[in-house]
């Protein structure tokens, strides 16, 4: 297995509260990664650092060997992003939307767009903002997904979103699984998600890794469910 | 028709391998049917293709399913009597399970036998066998 990414002594400060520090992560290539955290902990933090958002205030990041910097913005066009709020021109229809990002991705696959949007019963000549939350999600995924990015971050994208649109939504990240084998690191505080269809785990709080594991190991040894452990993980933190 | 409960501290590949066995060994799935594919059942159970793949290779190794390339999966055309010992194996946990927490209320041998036996005959016999006794 390749590594894909390296975090390194990651470390963000807002102001005097202290977010991340040194925070540590490899990432091997085809992996699911699930980052498990209560909800101001750090995780979109830790998603716009990777994403160059934002910068960090200390350590490095490596992506297949090579340092990548805010300033850097190739790896960009490798990495997806679907965010907890995303942001859309309202304005724009869903093509036009697509068509929109179809520019920056080297690798954009039309083909792929078209059929996504079929299965997501999404009408192209239909407005972004006429959309409900559910399908402005599934939008978000095909725009992530028609990039063919080699990483792809999912920022609890699923939050408030009924049961039947959070599973087609996990059933969608699956095909992508079995189609492509991509990358993905799933930021969360939704364990049954996570339970489904992470391989390794981790947990942060107080701003860095207090678990690192391959999930089968942790279930085994915990021998209980996901949210268990990382309730009582949490709270001894 | 293959459940799993993925809040189990059961890994699923188990499940799904446990599945499988039980769907062969009552008939449901006959020697030479074909299995969904992996990705497929993956998208059908929500769990993870990589899950689904190694479930799917342990019962290969484990001379239940064949895998073609191009073709997809399907039930080998295994002897009755393998089916029964690999039945066996996921039943073993249980019996033991139950067997360790009648001793917890220390029960002694001869009594978890005549409370199992007791149990079993008021329990129907779906099975094509063995019915003669109940």
């Amino acid at each position: 297995m390749s590594e894909l990414l390296r975090i390194e002594r990651l470390s963000k400060s807002f102001g005097h509260h202290r977010v991340l520090s040194d925070f540590e992560l490899a990432v091997e290539a085809g992996r699911v990664y699930g980052l498990l955290g209560l909800n101001g902990e750090g995780k979109t933090t830790l998603a716009r650092i990777l994403m160059g958002v934002i910068p960090a205030d200390g350590g490095t990041i490596t992506f297949k060997g090579r340092r990548i910097t805010f300033a850097d913005s190739a790896f960009k066009r490798d990495f997806g992003y679907v965010p907890e709020d995303p942001f859309f021109y309202e304005e724009m229809t869903v093509q036009g939307l697509l068509d929109f990002n179809a520019h920056f991705y080297p690798r954009w696959d039309r083909k792929r767009a078209s059929s996504d949007l079929e299965r997501f019963a999404l009408d192209p000549k239909s407005r972004v903002g006429t959309l409900s939350r559910g399908m402005k999600l599934k939008l978000e995924l095909a725009v992530a997904l028609a990039a063919a990015p080699e990483f792809l971050i999912l920022d609890d994208p699923t939050s408030g979103l009924d049961v039947p649109t959070r599973q087609d939504f996990l059933r969608d990240i699956i095909r992508e699984l079995s189609a492509s084998g991509t990358t993905i690191l799933f930021a969360t505080h939704m364990v049954h998600e996570l339970e489904r269809i992470v391989e390794r785990l981790t947990i942060l709080h107080g701003g860095r890794l207090i678990l690192d594991e391959d999930f089968e190991k942790v279930k085994a040894q915990y021998q209980t469910s996901l949210e268990d452990i990382f309730v009582s993980l949490v709270a001894r933190g | 028709m293959i459940r799993v409960d993925t809040t189990s501290f059961i890994p699923i590949y188990e499940q799904i391998k446990k599945e499988t066995v039980r769907l062969v060994a009552t008939g449901v799935l006959k020697p030479h049917d074909t299995l969904p594919s992996i990705r497929d059942l993956a998208a059908e159970l929500i769990v993870n293709p990589n899950t689904v793949a190694r479930a799917y290779r342990e019962l290969e190794q484990d001379g239940l399913i064949m895998t073609q390339k191009g073709r997809g999966s399907f039930v080998a055309g295994r002897a009755q009597p393998d089916i029964e010992k690999d039945v066996e194996a996921y039943l073993v946990p249980v019996l033991d399970e139950a067997i360790a927490e009648a001793r917890k209320f220390n029960l002694g041998t001869e009594r978890i036998m005549t409370l199992f036996e007791s149990r079993l005959r008021k329990a129907p016999d779906k099975s094509q066998r063995g019915g003669r006794h109940e």
